[in-house]
C-alpha cells in the first residue's frame, strides 16, 4: 500500500479513507480525526465545561475509535459513529466526576479570555457589554452543568450544535419524540436555574 | 393539537417558523404563547455557546498524542490469547475449566476402598518373552533349529481326533498324507 499525501485523502471518498484506516493506514485515520475533531471537542467541552478534560476526553475518544475501527460496518456515517463514542465517553466521565466530588465552580471553565469569537464580539462593543457577556457565559455553563446528563446532551446537540432531532435520536438510540420531550423539560429546567441565579 | 403535545413537538422553534395552523393556535392561547417564547429564548441563549471556539493548538496536541499512543500500542507486546478473547468467551472458558475440575474431583472422592487399594497396589513387572541366545560357532551359517513350545490344540482333543479317525475309517477314508507333527522349526541362515 503506497502512502498517499494529505491532498490525496481529500480526493478519496469517506468509505475509501475508512477502509484504508481499517487496514492500518494511520494517516488515513488522522485524516478522519481532522474531519470530526471540532464538533466532538465542542460536545465534550460543553458536557464537562472544562477545556483540559475536553482535551483528554477527545484523545480517549480517538483511541477508542481507532481500537474499534475494525468493527465499524458503515451502517451510519463515521461522524455519527465517533460522535456516539464521544457522547458515551462524556456521560461516563461526568457521572464518575459527580460521584468522586461535587462539581465546584472552580472546576468550570468560566473565562472567555481565550475565546476569539466572544472576545471579538465583546471588543466591538463597550467594556460593560464584555462583562455582561462573561457573566452570561458563566451562568450558562453553571446552568448546563446542573442538568442531568441526558438533558444536557440533547441541549448541547440541538441548541448549541444545531443537530436535527432525527440525528440526535440516531446517536442516542432513542425516538425523535423522546429527544423533543427531553429538550422541552431541559429548557424548562434551564430557565428555572437561570431565574434563580439572576434573582 | 393538545397544548402539551404541541409544546413538546415545537418547543424552541421561533413562532415565525411554525406551520400556519400551529402558529394560529399558539397566538390564540396566551399561556402557550408565553411558554413557546420562553422555550425559544432559552434555545437561542444556549445557542450563544456555539461561539466558544477552542484554541487551534488543542487539535494539534490531541492528534500528536493520539498517534503516539496508537504507535506505542502497536509496538507493545501483544496480549496473551486468553485476554484477546471477548468477555463472554473468557467466562465460558473459565466455567468449562472449573466444571471439568469439579467432575474429576468428584470422581476421586467417589472411589471405593477396593479401587483405592487397587490403584495404590504395586505393579507386577511384566515378564518379557525370552529368545534363544545364538552362540556363534565356527560356522555362523550352519543350519540351526529353533525349539518352539509344544503346541496343544484346544479345538481338537485327542479323543475327538480318534473318534474322527475311526469314523473316517468306517467310511473307507484313510489318511494318506499324514504329516508327523513337529514341534521344531528348521531355521536356515542362508550364506550371503
Amino acid at each position: 500500500m503506497t502512502t498517499p499525501s494529505p491532498s490525496d485523502y481529500e480526493a478519496m471518498s469517506e468509505e475509501e479513507v475508512i477502509l484504508r484506516a481499517q487496514r492500518g493506514d494511520n494517516q488515513a485515520f488522522d485524516h478522519l480525526m481532522q474531519g470530526v475533531q471540532g464538533r466532538i471537542y465542542a460536545l465534550l467541552y460543553n458536557m464537562t465545561s472544562s477545556k483540559e478534560d475536553a482535551e483528554d476526553l477527545l484523545q480517549d475518544v480517538f483511541i477508542k475509535a481507532h481500537k474499534a475501527l475494525p468493527k465499524f460496518k458503515g451502517n451510519s456515517s463515521f461522524y455519527t459513529w465517533v460522535y456516539r463514542i464521544g457522547v458515551n465517553r462524556a456521560i461516563n466521565f461526568v457521572k464518575r466526576r459527580k460521584k468522586r466530588q461535587g462539581l465546584s465552580l472552580d472546576d468550570l471553565d468560566l473565562g472567555i479570555e481565550r475565546d476569539p469569537a466572544l472576545v471579538d464580539m465583546a471588543n466591538s462593543e463597550t467594556p460593560d457589554r464584555a462583562i455582561r457577556l462573561k457573566e452570561l457565559q458563566e451562568k450558562l455553563n453553571v446552568a448546563l452543568q446542573s442538568l442531568s446528563e441526558k438533558h444536557r446532551t440533547v441541549v448541547i446537540m440541538h441548541d448549541i450544535q444545531g443537530m436535527p432531532h432525527h440525528e440526535i435520536a440516531e446517536v442516542l438510540g432513542c425516538s425523535s419524540g423522546t429527544v423533543r420531550s427531553r429538550l422541552f423539560y431541559a429548557r424548562r429546567e434551564l430557565q428555572a436555574i437561570l431565574s434563580e441565579t439572576s434573582s | 393539537m393538545k397544548p402539551t403535545s404541541l409544546l413538546k413537538h415545537y418547543a424552541g422553534t421561533p413562532i415565525e417558523e411554525l406551520p400556519p395552523e400551529i402558529a394560529e393556535q399558539v397566538k390564540s392561547d396566551s399561556a402557550l404563547l408565553a411558554e413557546m417564547e420562553q422555550q425559544a429564548e432559552m434555545a437561542s441563549l444556549m445557542g450563544l455557546k456555539r461561539y466558544e471556539t477552542p484554541d487551534e493548538a488543542v487539535f494539534g496536541r490531541v492528534q500528536y498524542r493520539t498517534m503516539l499512543q496508537i504507535k506505542n500500542q502497536a509496538s507493545a507486546r501483544p496480549e496473551p490469547f486468553f485476554f484477546q478473547l471477548p468477555g463472554w468467551a473468557r467466562v465460558t472458558a473459565v466455567l468449562a475449566f472449573m466444571l471439568g475440575l469439579s467432575v474429576l474431583t468428584h470422581r476421586e472422592m467417589l472411589r471405593t476402598e477396593e479401587e483405592e487399594a487397587l490403584a495404590s497396589a504395586p505393579v507386577e513387572p511384566v515378564v518379557e518373552p525370552t529368545f534363544p541366545v545364538f552362540i556363534r560357532g565356527s560356522d555362523p551359517f550352519a543350519p540351526y533349529t529353533l525349539e518352539t513350545p509344544l503346541f496343544e490344540s484346544d479345538v481338537f482333543s485327542s479323543a475327538l481326533t480318534q473318534q474322527l479317525e475311526s469314523d473316517f475309517e468306517a467310511l473307507g477314508l484313510t489318511e494318506t498324507n499324514r504329516v508327523e507333527s513337529t514341534f521344531s522349526l528348521p531355521v536356515v541362515f542362508p550364506a550371503p
